[in-house]
């Protein structure tokens, strides 16, 4: 028997060893890797380095990010990107949220199979039913075809609607399951009592359901962003080579520039871009929270 | 030092965070076979005591004996005692029969001994053969409480905690399982201490009562003396109720009270003077004591075997008195005789 | 009155109904087209074939995809199950030094995009001589499955009344059995849970896979990846449902583990 000092440390253990050694010292690694200088070809499968010359130090790698105006667009594309999916995914969960919360306990656990079901299926298979959809040949170009709507098929894909439609896609489950969980944890005799107090269906939304909502929103908000910022796949998938975001880059340089030094240090910014995303959104949340009746 | 005690408390002191002590400088000695009831107020610490003595809390200052023995380093899984929680906390996943036996596997007992004594602890709480294969949600409440205390008991435990055992249960069950709970425990000789808020439940169950406030036991005694002789405003007002008055001023045998009412008896200025109600003497009766107070009365409550009166016996001062029901109703006029017997003077303050 | 909000109530119903079918729709037109006879990308006319899967379990480059990603899966669960229940008894039955850290560092991974994580995990794992194993890819998608685990792990042991705990201890059970008996059959459910939703996210990831995985270790996603990039064929459609199927397995897996687990505790306290 441990003496019961040493129990919590026991237990903790294999996670501790996990969350060091998978996730602390890779994040180091990254942040070593950007400091190397580039051009190395040590080359796959040979012990030590990658793609860098081992053991120098130098901020190059940065500082060439600094002074090219092709990685300030990828950053600014990407920061929009994250933001404008964020904001389109709010906006279409939150109406679908209010639906799923009114539902009837059955149809409710129904829908909400509905929402989470894609996100069991592989991100690939989502983007590529995506792209069968909304191919040339695909039924929603059949059929604005057929309504006579537009003459010859939009272009779905291959461009930033595809990516938008892309993205949204990919995050909107999270937002849904946010969002109708905050809506779940409304005292359901609220609306009853404002309605019984005068109040019509609209002043009860406004006044009661949106603000009480409120925690909701912003947790929502916040997976959008986080995940919009690491947008990859719909991008690479659904976009064309004018729509490259950071985490794009990164993979780029890893495999096909074999710039290790510059992979990583995309990385390291994107880390800090996501960092500083956050702490500026703390602004907005604690107001969305403090209206939701949080200290 | 041998004694006949099963448990010894000696100045007992546990305080959560920087809050006043939830349990201050407690002693207490319980002999063995005797019923102890902890009774008190919601947050006067009476379930932290019971935890402490449990050992699934660690006290701060003070000491633990289970039968002389210093019992403060021992795990509580040695330390033998039986424990019925407020909620009963019977394992929902097991049925009513693994629930009794999870503490003699837990010791090793072999199978066919813990059948057979399993089976004999629930035939003395009376739980049938089908009620002993179904889980605990499949049982009735009272059920689940005889779960409870046959699983706490089937150890044969130095002492059994009980916490709040019949406060889940409704009324009328609440009283048979009372008489039961007193039957089972009088029978198996065990030592036991129960906590309760509950002043009937105390009076009628328990040997001795001790009454906490604060952290602090304020009074320790048998049920009668506790009722008849409190020894804190406190005490006489949770046991029962209580008419207390303040002495005014005291000048040989007689006190004058506030609100300008006097009577004979012996104490001292700020002593609080206690008369339960159902002492009043009304009627003929009254015309033969010694001190009578007459007022009118300005609230009746039926209560059944008796009424309940609120008698004004001067503008500032209200007293509640008993009497048959239909003695007197509002707005009668009425002398209320107090005999000398019916006056106590609680002596102490509540700290 | 009535009538503006039966309208509003209609058009939000509408609204509701046709973003979940917009959010199914793609599963399930990939479903169908699997089924085409055709070597084109159609949806099939008339007839249904199996010739895609045929095609996928002929070719041991897949069926090797399905076994490594079920092989990183189980290691996965078992790493974030071993690492999740553990840190979540730590945290919710003790008081100790870094308590609020570990709680809050378990959760980081899930804040860090998938493409930083394998950017830092490649040279790292290289460095180890890691590179290229199964294990390499079974510990970062443990990451991932970690917090998950441990969320659900954690609120499952909060919501569990401490009493039972204390009542088990105070019937002379020592906190080893305690938690056999009583603790961890009580949080089953969860557990089971947390491992089915491990098992769904390691089995359906990608990004580490693309920047771990070597020809030798490639997951199903790994392997369908290029062949979306480049060759649109029906292959990836049965390629797709193939991942679908092994997902639903392994929730059904659990779900009927649940069961079982009911029954034969069932059994058990028959023959006490």
């Amino acid at each position: 028997m441990t003496p019961s000092r040493f129990r919590p440390y026991l237990l903790a253990s294999p996670a501790i060893v996990l969350l060091l050694g998978f996730f602390l010292a890779p994040m180091l690694q990254l942040g070593r890797v950007s400091l190397y200088d580039g051009g190395g070809r040590s080359g796959f499968g040979i012990g030590g380095g990658g793609f860098y010359k081992p053991n120098t130090w130098t901020f190059q790698a940065y500082r060439t990010l600094a002074g090219e105006t092709y990685f300030r667009e990828v950053w600014t594309f990407t920061v929009l990107l994250g933001l404008g999916v964020a904001c389109i995914t709010l906006l279409i969960a939150y109406p679908l949220s209010l639906f799923i919360h009114r539902l009837p306990p059955r149809a409710k656990a129904l829908a909400l199979t509905a929402v989470v079901l894609p996100k069991l299926a592989n991100v690939l298979v989502l983007i590529y039913g995506l792209e069968l959809l909304l191919s040339n040949s695909g039924p929603v170009n059949g059929l604005l075809v057929g309504l006579g709507a537009v003459s010859e098929p939009v272009a779905f894909f291959h461009n930033l609607p595809g990516v938008l439609i892309g993205e949204t896609y990919l995050i909107l489950p999270y937002a849904v399951l946010a969002l109708v969980a905050s809506l779940d944890r409304i005292d359901p005799a609220l609306v009853p009592a404002a309605r019984g107090l005068g109040a019509g269906p609209l002043r009860v939304f406004w006044r009661v359901t949106l603000p009480l909502s409120a925690p909701g929103i912003a947790l929502a908000a916040m997976l959008s962003l986080i995940w919009a910022l690491g947008a990859f796949t719909g991008p690479v998938l659904l976009g064309s080579p004018q729509e490259l975001t950071l985490a794009v880059e990164v993979q780029r340089q890893t495999f096909e520039n074999l710039n290790w030094p510059r992979g990583a240090a995309t990385a390291v910014l994107m880390l800090v871009t996501l960092a500083a995303c956050l702490v500026l959104y703390q602004v907005p949340a604690r107001f969305l929270r403090r209206r939701g009746g949080a200290p | 030092m041998a004694t006949n005690d099963v448990l010894r408390l000696e100045g007992l002191t546990r305080s959560f965070g920087h809050n006043a002590p939830a349990v201050n400088q407690v002693d207490l000695r319980l002999e063995a076979g005797s019923l102890f009831c902890l009774l008190g107020p919601s947050g006067c610490g009476k379930s932290t005591l019971l935890r402490l003595v449990g050992g699934y809390l660690a006290p701060d200052a003070g000491r633990v004996f289970l039968a002389d023995v210093d019992v403060n380093d021992m795990p509580l899984e040695r330390r033998n005692i039986g424990m019925v929680f407020q909620n009963y906390a019977l394992f929902p996943h097991l049925t009513a029969r693994a629930n009794v036996a999870f503490g003699l596997e837990a010791r090793g007992v072999p199978r066919s001994e813990r059948r057979q004594r399993v089976d004999a602890m629930l035939d003395r709480v009376g739980l049938s053969s089908t009620e002993r294969e179904r889980r605990p949600r499949e049982l009735s409440g009272g059920q689940q409480q005889r779960v409870a205390l046959a699983r706490a008991l089937v150890i044969q435990p130095k002492l059994l905690l009980l916490d709040e055992p019949l406060a889940n249960l409704d009324r009328q069950l609440r009283e048979q399982m009372r008489l039961e709970l007193k039957e089972i425990l009088r029978t198996t000789g065990v030592t036991a201490l129960l906590v309760t808020h509950d002043q009937e439940e105390a009076l009628s169950l328990a040997d001795r009562v001790g009454v906490m406030l604060g952290g602090r036991l304020l009074q320790t005694d048998a049920p009668r003396v506790l009722y008849n002789h409190p020894r804190t405003p406190f005490v006489a007002g949770f046991l029962g109720l209580a008419n207390l008055l303040r002495v005014a001023d005291a000048v040989g045998d007689m006190l004058h009270l506030e609100g300008g009412l006097s009577l004979r008896g012996k104490g001292t200025k700020d002593n609080r003077v206690m008369i339960r109600p159902e002492k009043f003497l009304l009627g003929p009766a009254a015309e033969r004591c010694p001190t009578r107070w007459t007022g009118r009365v300005i609230n009746t409550l039926f209560l059944g075997a008796q009424q309940m009166l609120q008698v004004a016996v001067t503008p500032a001062v209200t007293v509640r008195a008993c009497c048959r029901p239909g003695e007197a109703g509002d707005g009668d006029e009425v002398t209320l005789g107090i005999p000398d017997d019916a006056v106590w003077i609680v002596p102490g303050e509540d700290v | 009155m009535r009538r503006r909000l039966s309208v509003s109530r209609l058009t939000g119903n509408i609204f509701g109904l046709g973003t979940l079918l917009l959010l199914l729709w793609p599963l399930a037109y990939a479903v169908w087209i699997s089924f085409t006879p055709s070597e084109l990308l159609e949806p099939p006319r008339g007839e249904l074939s199996l010739r895609w899967y045929r095609r996928f379990f002929n070719s041991p480059q897949w069926t090797a995809g399905v076994w490594n990603s079920l092989e990183v899966a189980g290691l996965a669960v078992a790493g974030s199950l071993i690492g999740g229940t553990g840190l979540a008894v730590a945290v919710t039955r003790h008081h100790f030094r870094g308590r609020r850290l570990l709680s809050g560092a378990v959760m980081l991974p899930l804040f860090v995009p998938s493409v930083v994580l394998g950017m830092g995990l490649l040279p790292w794992v290289r460095f180890l001589g890691f590179w290229g194993s199964l294990w390499s890819l079974g510990a970062g998608h443990a990451l991932w499955s970690l917090p998950v685990v441990f969320l659900v792990v954690r609120s499952a042991l909060e919501e569990l009344d401490p009493a039972l705990e204390e009542a088990a201890r105070g019937l002379g059970a020592s906190p080893f059995l305690t938690f056999r008996r009583v603790t961890l059959p009580l949080i089953m459910p969860a557990v089971l849970s947390g491992a089915a939703m491990g098992f769904v996210l390691s089995l359906n990831e990608f990004m580490i896979a693309l920047f771990l995985a070597t020809p030798d270790t490639e997951t199903l996603p790994k392997v369908i990846w290029p062949n979306l990039r480049y060759t649109l064929t029906p292959l990836v459609a049965a390629a797709s449902c193939v991942t679908m199927l092994l997902t639903l397995a392994g929730l059904a897996l659990t779900s009927s583990l649940l069961r079982m687990e009911r029954f034969v505790d069932r059994l058990l306290s028959r023959g006490k």
